[in-house]
């Protein structure tokens, strides 16, 4: 009788040790095949008129920024050090920012400076040094200062800039990269505006 | 008979060498400038507003507006550019005035329509006609609809 108890525990340990096992394997297997979570901690989707000041208080903090916007737009900022000692007149200054603007269509903009001045009450990121902004197109156009403005999306400078085609190189006195905010949309994700005057040279393809 | 004239094509070939029209061919590179510029990402259209000068070896350009295009096979080969409002071009001593016209790169030929008007020299010979075609690399210009030419010293 009682070894007829035992050989029931027995077996039941067995069989315990057996499931234990299998919902282990389960584990580890649904753990390998998950998708790996990409969302950063502050990933948060907010509407444009958000972005400014969250910005900037990330920007304090940090120095490091990632926010999706209404359109789908992923707005990523990273710059160099950003401390209370570099806060003249209501700015901070950072060295080395990397601004990456990548549409829901696919298209993206990227944009790197030796130094940024970021106002938390304004709209805008100035970067200033050598600047280069570089579109998902192999379009890339540099001066020595361009601004960012949130509200729209958009690059500007009032300063001498150079631009560079695929198959052109354009010169002109000011420029504006805006992006199309319509969600979803299939037509124009970026167009270039050099309303200051410009020469444009085609090279022969 | 008014409809078989207006369809006449006149083919005007200038004796110039090639030398004498000066050197534009489909490697030399063309610049552009205006007031304004701006350029679609999407479609690689480039468009020139106000006060625009072309110039490509001895071709040169003026006009308000101006598109250029790229090929539709190839995103950075330029196809061609369409030119409007208040068109002048000058070429190896010729000018053409036109309302607006289409410089087809590939093929080294510019064609006109809207009030065309070309002049071969100061006091030379003058066409007009509805459309006209000139080859750059030849010299040759084409003329098509209600053709006419004025031919001696008196023609400008």
């Amino acid at each position: 009788m009682a070894n007829g108890r035992s050989s029931s525990r027995l077996g039941i340990m067995r069989t315990l040790r057996i499931a234990v096992g299998m919902l282990s394997g389960v584990v580890v297997i649904l753990l390998i095949t998950a998708p790996p979570n990409h969302v950063p901690e502050n990933f948060i989707r907010i509407a444009m008129d958000s972005l400014r000041q969250t910005a900037s208080d990330k920007f304090i903090q940090s120095g490091r920024f990632t926010t999706k916007t209404d359109d789908g737009s992923v707005v990523s900022i990273l710059t160099g050090a950003v401390s209370d000692r570099s806060k003249v007149g209501g700015q901070f200054l950072t060295d080395d920012i990397e601004i990456t603007v990548d549409r829901a269509t696919d298209s993206s903009l990227r944009a790197i400076a030796d130094h940024a001045r970021i106002t938390p009450t304004e709209s805008t990121i100035e970067l200033v040094g050598d600047a280069i902004i570089e579109t998902g197109d192999a379009v890339t156009a540099a001066s020595d200062r361009f601004t960012l403005n949130y509200d729209d999306l958009s690059f500007s400078s009032d300063s001498e800039v150079e631009v560079m085609f695929p198959n052109a190189m354009a010169t002109g006195g000011c420029l504006r990269i805006g992006t199309d905010r319509t969600a979803n949309a299939d037509y124009a994700t970026h167009s270039i505006l050099m309303p200051c005057g410009a020469k444009v040279t085609f090279e022969p393809s | 008979m008014r409809r078989s004239r207006a369809m006449i094509t006149v083919i005007w070939c200038f004796a110039l060498a090639s030398e004498s029209l000066g050197e534009t061919t489909q490697q030399s590179p063309i610049e552009v400038t205006a007031d304004k510029v701006s350029y679609d990402v999407n479609s690689g259209v480039a468009e020139f507003d106000t006060s625009v000068v072309i110039t490509q070896g001895a071709l040169s350009v003026e006009a308000e507006f101006v598109e250029v295009h790229r090929a539709a096979d190839d995103s950075s080969a330029t196809e061609r550019i369409e030119i409007r409002d208040s068109v002048h071009i000058r070429h190896g001593g010729s000018e053409l005035t036109a309302g607006r016209c289409v410089y087809v790169i590939a093929e080294l030929t510019i064609t006109c329509r809207e009030d065309v008007e070309i002049s071969f020299a100061p006091g030379t010979s003058t066409l007009t006609g509805q459309a006209v075609t000139y080859d750059l690399e030849s010299g040759r210009v084409f003329v098509t609809g209600a053709p006419k030419a004025l031919i001696g010293p008196d023609a400008d």
